[in-house]
């Protein structure tokens, strides 16, 4: 590190309690111009407190900031931002109904008189200086961002926080929705603003990422600071450690060997829906663990949806050899499937409910009789699963809005499984989960499959389906265009073949 | 082992002692029901007439409508949808069943088919909110003018009055009086009797039956509970269903207590009574939560202030501001105090 | 560094002013004509003749229509002999007092053989009123009878109708602020005034008393209620404790008057303005048998008002003949088109007690 060069920002001493947490405990950390330090550490790390204090919407308990060699408090936002301090927030925070131009300039419209009128003109152009700054210059700024995919949507995200003078950007998981050619082009542009002197703290859980995009990296645990790393020092494996504080085991390797899966359990036969499923045909065995990759818009989500009955389709489903037609996730239910939903916060989790509520809201019969719920069992089943899936709870009657995102998903496996399934449907099981609980639930996926489950991962996370499927399918505009057992799986023919380019059967 | 056991479960226990405790005291229930006690002692001191019996049984009767309405509500806010129809259904239900006993129908058919009536405008409501694909702020406020209407078309805006002189039966009404007017014990108002039944059916539907739980996990998330195969659509019916049955409870008993009304100004206004009892309460508009304890003490604070301002003699116009001023401190004072949102 | 856009601010200004500007001929009638009605409707309340026994006293001062000129398409469908069209506006169709005035109106149209129509919105609204009549207006109109929900509001419009040749009357609730052509209904003052006094004497000049009114800022209520104080004022040994906004609800008008009489435990008499709460007073008696402590005088003749009269629980009633009322808006139009001159109708006051109580039950 260039010791000279004076940090744009400096965090000293900083800690942070909430009631019943100490979220920081003593945490130091700088940002020097032209870097891009990465922050990384598992959930309920103190990652977002520390974002959070530097963006003026916490404040810290004590310590001291010191921003470009001066000391100085940050009560709220708006001070924040006259700083040129800027945040990038994982849920994008952008008006849906307003144009790419109106949105790039509202931080102008929230400082300036609100009688004034509306330069709609003056927007675009602004808008269209800071987009070519970002080397984007085939966007048109009056499109509306509902228009836009959720890529397009990052980078006016991005254009957002760089168009006033910014000095420090700060990043949260700003490509947990972006796939690999969108984030590769956002490293580009996040480079690029490096090399003209800005500051980026940038927030992931993805550390292969982290260590390739990053010159330094910090990393906290339980709130405490343990180390600042140069990335070039580094490998994942360490970080890992870092993180949970012990050496965790290969995250991608399947443990069990894959055995010889001979009884076909969940069969599909030329599923058409739409445009999106132009006649898809597999079988899934039980105890195996199937994978599906392809890219946004390969008709993936479309066909877990016709799986569970959310999407109505033509062709045939067979379960256990029997021909079944499949209308309502209800129906699913009773025919034995079992589906984790991509959208945890909005399809999964009933976050205003408790745990125990959560666990067995797929399986009212069994915990009832005449109508009326039985506590006990609830408080059993509930329990058991707890137990077995080792979710991490004060009691079953917390809400599950207070969850951290590792523990939520735990409890949607846990409804799941609570329904006896014997297949097993996960969509996007991991994403924004930490790297602990992501092992936890792969582990939980192998016992599953070793008891003879069939479990179908359709996930956009290369590495996450060739550590753990025994056989991956690949979908591109529709259809299957690539099969790959345990053996062939790598990511480069895998992505091939999502890309339309190439088939291998 | 079998000691380490019993630490855990001693632990256990004493953390759930402290975790209750917590609960009571964190619970939206227990800020309404701490202002509604401040209340009443303040009144108690204030007057002279507020602490009697009869005054007491007089404020239960006169909650009792109000009450029975917004438990209905209490269900439709947390399946996280709204009920603006339910005044007009009052007195729609309310009027067809007058009519019925005046012109001599059976008085439990009369009853049963202004029931109906209620159970049918709900169903329509439910109906075009979820198959219907129409938010139901909309059906409902549709549904209001057009049972409104309704009841105006068929008593043709002349008041429907049940006596003899009107030509019903004696002895029909000898017992229809009995259910808006009666007493139990001498003492105790028949309408404040049903409130009661109302609210302890409806508290066990909510928090203990298969039922209640769909419907709270419809408000949380629908999509997360249509995942979970619950079938989403017929329970917010059915939410709407128990709306209409008990809008047409209460508008047959208010007939039967006055005993007569008219289609222009019966239950006029009153679906935002009911949703504000509910929503100070601590049902949120948002869905998923509210209990029916909650709802009934909302019912109460605004019953004892309509009660003690009068008692009081406040102006009829400073009326209206303090309830209104009250409604907004107590949800308010939840919001601004809310501890729980935090961790 | 602030940048005050002016431009904006300027035209809210601008805005405003040109609103302001455009109210202010509307607020005071650009040549006030005060005719020779006015002055006739406007009668000393100090000394109204109120006796028990019916009374259906014409005040006949002719009405003032020199302004007026008939608009020429109405005079020629009249020449031809033509079915004139009346739409009769009431400013509340949905109350109880609605069907009376109909029936009046419907009688007319058998007995008179024009075509009128019994128009108003749902519920008192000013705003809904006038748009309907606008409408009707559009479709062709020979004569209009009004009922204001609000004096204020409606008083432009009939002026407007005036002008553009219709002949407008008032019924039930009038609109002196207007220049319409002529009133067939009762003084509020004076009903006020009337049905106030009845009660004081039945008390035999002394006791406490509330007063209770569906909706005490309305323009009628304040009106009667002014009268009614007026006449207690007469009454040393009365005291009016409170006048009790029992809103329109019928619960809700129970309850209140139930909270009422708890609140003030001397009360010894209740004057009710209105059709709605006098028998809900009466029904409040009747369960807390206190016939003989409370009496009870209101308004007008809802069958259940007539009962509770019969049964002892209400002392009295006043009427206001609303048929009458009805028919008298659709004759005095009529009577107008045919070149007939017109005059204010007083539909009289009339009180309601046991000694006659069976001539309206009958009907």
């Amino acid at each position: 590190m260039n010791d000279q060069i004076s940090p744009i920002v400096e965090l000293r001493d900083i800690s942070k309690r909430f009631p019943g947490v100490l979220a920081l405990d003593n945490v130091s950390m700088n940002v020097l111009p032209g870097e891009i330090h990465a922050v990384v550490g598992e959930n309920g790390a103190g990652k977002s407190t520390l974002m959070n204090i530097l963006a003026g919407e916490l404040q810290p308990d004590s310590g001291d900031i010191v921003f470009q060699g001066n000391r100085c408090a940050i009560p709220n936002p708006y001070v924040s931002q006259q700083m040129g301090i800027s945040v990038v927030y994982q849920e994008l925070a952008l008006c849906p109904n307003l144009s790419i131009a109106e949105n790039v300039s509202l931080s102008s419209a929230s400082t300036s008189n609100a009688l004034s009128f509306v330069k709609r003109r003056r927007f675009a152009v602004k808008a269209r200086e800071v987009l070519s700054q970002l080397g984007i210059t085939d966007i048109d700024p009056n499109r509306p961002i509902s228009k836009l995919t959720v890529a397009e949507q990052q980078l006016v995200e991005i254009a957002k926080a760089i168009s006033g003078q910014v000095k420090l950007l700060i990043l949260d998981e700003p490509n947990s929705a972006l796939t690999r050619e969108e984030t590769d082009n956002l490293f580009a542009i996040l480079r690029q603003l490096r090399d003209s002197g800005v500051g980026m703290i940038y927030v992931s859980h993805r550390l292969e990422e982290a260590l390739s995009l990053c010159d330094r990296i910090t990393v906290l645990r339980d709130g405490k600071w343990i180390d600042t790393v140069a990335a070039a020092n580094v490998t994942v494996d360490d970080l890992i450690a870092m993180m949970v504080g012990r050496a965790v085991d290969d995250l991608y390797q399947r443990a069990t060997d894959a055995t010889t899966h001979t009884q076909t359990i969940f069969e599909l036969h030329d599923l058409r829906s739409g445009n999106a499923l132009k006649g898809m045909s597999f079988a899934l065995k039980a105890g195996e663990i199937l994978g599906v990759a392809g890219l946004p818009g390969a008709g993936k989500d479309e066909l877990v949806e016709c799986c569970f009955g959310l999407r109505s389709y033509t062709g045939k489903i067979d379960i256990q050899g029997n021909a079944v037609s499949i209308h309502s996730p209800s129906e699913a239910i009773q025919l034995g499937l079992a589906f984790i939903p991509a959208d945890r916060r909005a399809s999964g989790a009933l976050l205003v409910m408790d745990v125990k509520g959560n666990i067995v809201a797929a399986n009212l019969p069994s915990v009832s009789k005449y109508g009326l719920m039985k506590q006990p069992a609830i408080r059993a089943t509930s329990q058991k699963y707890v137990k077995e899936l080792d979710i991490r709870i004060a009691s079953l009657s917390q809400k599950m809005g207070t969850l951290s995102g590792g523990n939520q998903q735990k409890v949607i496996l846990a409804r799941g499984l609570a329904t006896n399934p014997s297949v097993l449907i996960l969509h996007e099981p991991t994403r924004g989960i930490d790297v602990g609980a992501k092992a936890e639930i792969y582990r939980i996926l192998q016992d599953l499959a070793a008891e003879g489950v069939g479990v179908l991962i359709v996930s956009s996370e290369l590495p996450e389906l060739i550590g753990q499927c025994d056989r991956i399918l690949v979908m591109h505009d529709g259809r299957i265009t690539g099969q790959f057992t345990r053996d062939e799986a790598a990511e480069e023919p895998i992505l091939a073949c999502a890309m339309g380019q190439t088939t291998h059967f | 082992m079998t000691q380490q056991t019993s630490a855990v479960s001693y632990d256990k226990q004493r953390q759930t002692v402290t975790a209750r405790l917590k609960k009571i005291l964190l619970a939206r229930e227990t800020g309404v029901f701490v202002a509604l006690i401040l209340m009443c002692l303040f009144l108690w001191q204030a007057t002279d007439a507020f602490l009697t019996v009869h005054n007491l049984l007089n404020v239960g009767r006169q909650i009792s409508l109000l009450g029975i309405m917004a438990i209905g509500m209490t269900y439709v806010l947390i399946a996280r949808e709204v009920d603006l129809s339910v005044g007009s259904i009052y007195a729609l239900a309310g009027l067809i069943a007058g009519m019925l006993i005046v012109a001599q129908w059976n008085l439990w058919l009369a009853i049963v088919v202004g029931l109906m009536v209620g159970m049918g405008a709900g169903f329509a409501n439910g109906a075009l909110s979820t198959y219907g694909m129409l938010p139901s702020f909309i059906t409902t406020l549709g549904m209001m003018s057009v049972a409104r209407g309704a009841a105006l078309v068929i008593t043709n805006g002349r008041p429907v009055t049940i006596n003899e002189t009107a030509g019903a039966d004696p002895k029909a009404l000898e017992t229809f009086y009995f259910l808006g007017q009666g007493y139990v014990f001498e003492k105790i108002p028949m309408q404040l009797v049903f409130f009661i039944a109302v609210a302890i059916i409806g508290t066990i539907l909510l928090s203990r039956t298969v039922f209640g739980f769909r419907v709270y996990a419809v408000g949380g998330s629908d999509k997360a509970a249509r995942v979970s195969g619950i079938k989403v659509f017929n329970t917010k019916i059915w939410t709407f269903v128990i709306m209409g049955f008990l809008s047409a409870l209460a508008g047959i008993l208010s007939l039967a207590f006055l005993p007569s009304g008219q289609a222009g100004r019966t239950g006029v206004g009153l679906e935002l009574d009911v949703i504000a009892a509910a929503i100070v309460g601590g049902a949120s508009l948002g869905g998923g939560e509210g209990t029916i304890l909650g709802t009934i003490l909302g019912v109460l604070i605004i019953g004892v202030l309509r009660n003690g301002l009068v008692l009081m003699h406040v102006s009829p116009f400073w009326q209206e501001i303090a309830i209104g001023a009250v409604i907004i401190l107590a949800v308010g004072i939840d919001k601004w105090t809310n501890v729980r949102r935090r961790t | 560094m602030k940048r005050l856009s002016g431009l904006p601010i300027l035209i809210v200004i601008l805005m405003a002013a040109l609103f302001l500007a455009a109210c202010a001929p509307a607020a005071q009638p650009a040549t006030p004509t005060p005719p020779a009605v006015e002055e006739a409707t406007a009668q000393p309340v100090e000394t109204p003749q109120v006796e028990k026994t019916p009374q259906a006293e014409k005040t006949e001062e002719p009405a003032t229509t020199e302004g007026f000129t008939l608009a020429p398409a109405i005079a020629e469908r009249m020449a031809a002999g033509k079915t004139p069209i009346i739409y009769v506006s009431y400013h509340d169709v949905s109350n109880e007092f609605a069907p009376f005035l109909k029936a009046g109106v419907e009688k007319a149209v058998a007995d008179l053989g024009v075509s009128a129509e019994f128009v108003g919105p749902v519920g008192a609204d000013a705003e809904a009123q006038i748009a309907e009549l606008e409408s009707l207006v559009e479709s062709g109109v020979d004569g209009l009878a009004i009922s204001s929900a609000s004096t204020d509001a409606l008083a432009p419009a009939i002026n407007r109708f005036l002008a553009e040749g219709i002949p407008v009357v008032t019924y039930n609730t009038d609109n002196p602020d207007s220049n319409r052509l002529a009133f067939a209904g009762q003084d509020l003052v004076t009903s006020g005034y009337a049905a106030a006094q009845v009660l004081a004497d039945l008390l035999g000049g002394e006791g406490d008393i509330i007063i209770t009114t569906l909706d005490a800022a309305a323009q009628w209520s304040i009106d009667r209620e002014t009268g009614a104080r007026n006449a207690f004022d007469e009454y040393p040994g009365i005291n009016v404790l409170e006048t009790i906004n029992t809103g329109t609800e019928p619960q809700e008008i129970y309850a209140n008057i139930e909270n009422a009489m708890l609140a003030n435990p001397t009360v010894t008499g209740i004057l009710s303005l209105e059709c709605c709460s006098t028998p809900a007073a009466g029904e409040y008696v009747k369960r807390n048998d206190l016939q003989d402590k409370v009496t009870v005088v209101g308004f007008d003749e809802l069958p259940t008002t007539l009962e509770l009269i019969r049964d002892g629980y209400i002392a009295g009633s006043v009427s206001q003949a609303p048929e009458r009322q009805g028919y008298e808006a659709v004759r005095m139009l009529v009577d107008f088109l045919n070149g007939k001159p017109i005059s204010d109708v007083d539909t009289g006051i009339e009180v309601i007690d046991l000694s006659n109580y069976q001539k309206y039950l009958g009907e």
